[in-house]
């Protein structure tokens, strides 16, 4: 008789397939929040404030394409102070028609013409702000404990996302330069990775030499995870 | 017959030529707000965060701001 209707065989059948179920669960148990093996986000407080450029640990924010059990462990934009420029250009444009009686270089139009000249204005540097808001905002670096994604809007109208698992990191440094790069402590993290896309830059972050280092313990981390058979 | 116009009438049709071409940007920019609240939508399922509400409302400002615009366009611009 084949061993496939033998009552012992599928006993012991059930009983190994219990067995693994078990495992499973004890390999998700096992599974270690981010303070338990990182030393810098272990001193590192959950952050809610969501205009914050660098917030460890948020626990309101999510992203379309993230697991159940992924947990998000950085999020990251770039410093406020590279907007400098831009916030400068507002202020010039919202103060420049103020500076004249009727709006410059119209004098000649019907002051109809002039008052929907000035509104016209206003409304293009609304939008202008706007804009400037929207791309800054919703262009993130996210480190999460399984990979790391990049999410860049270019201008309204064009998006670019790439991410790469943190096991397929090669590489990892960074770079700041410059006089308010160094005061202001903001650069470049530089990530090497062995997918489809060879290098993920997050740009302008705050604290770009403690961004690394959590990178680093995550990579130290998932090297553990398949030493120990920890692989999720 | 260019002898009969007069300069109040060449004022007068540079005038409407200036107005229509006023209300064609205004139109032209009230789709582009359209599309910023579209944009919005999307970018607010790419990235969840209690924020995207208030979010929300101002590219509902702005496009308030693009209908007054063109509004103020159509009917409050007189040559």
């Amino acid at each position: 008789m084949p061993e496939i209707f033998n009552s012992s065989y599928q006993a012991k059948k059930d009983t190994s397939v219990n067995k693994s179920k078990s495992d499973s669960k004890k390999t998700y148990k096992k599974r270690r929040s981010v303070d338990e093996y990182s030393e810098i986000m272990r001193q590192e407080k959950t952050k809610n404030n969501c205009l914050d450029p660098f917030l460890p640990k948020p626990f309101k924010i999510g992203f379309d394409s993230q697991m159940n059990d992924e947990q998000i462990i950085l999020v990251l934009r770039q410093h406020p102070i590279t907007l400098a420029k831009k916030i400068i250009g507002i202020l010039i444009a919202i103060i420049f028609p103020l500076m004249f009686s009727s709006f410059p270089f119209t004098d000649f139009f019907p002051s109809s013409y002039q008052f929907a000249m000035t509104l016209g204005w206003y409304t293009l540097t609304l939008g202008f702000a706007l804009e400037t808001f929207l791309v800054w905002f919703f262009s993130v670096f996210i480190i999460t404990d399984e990979r790391i994604i990049d999410v860049d809007f270019l201008s309204l109208l064009f998006k670019d996302i790439s991410s790469a698992k943190i096991d397929a990191i090669q590489d990892i440094s960074s770079k700041t330069g410059g006089a308010l790069a160094t005061v202001v402590d903001y650069g470049t993290v530089y990530i090497q990775t062995a997918g489809e896309s060879t290098e993920i830059q997050f740009e302008n972050v705050p604290q770009p030499a403690k961004v690394a280092a959590v990178l680093n313990e995550l990579l130290l981390e998932e090297e553990k995870e398949k030493l120990e058979g920890r692989v999720s | 017959m260019i002898n009969n116009l007069t300069n109040t009438d060449l004022n007068l049709s540079l005038l409407m030529i200036f107005k229509f071409l006023l209300i064609a940007l205004s139109a032209f920019y009230l789709v582009f707000s359209f599309i910023v609240i579209r944009q919005i939508s999307i970018m607010k399922k790419t990235l969840i965060t209690p924020f995207s509400g208030k979010i929300t409302l101002l590219g509902w400002i702005h496009m308030g701001f693009a209908v007054t615009v063109l509004l103020s366009f159509l009917f409050l611009v007189k040559p």
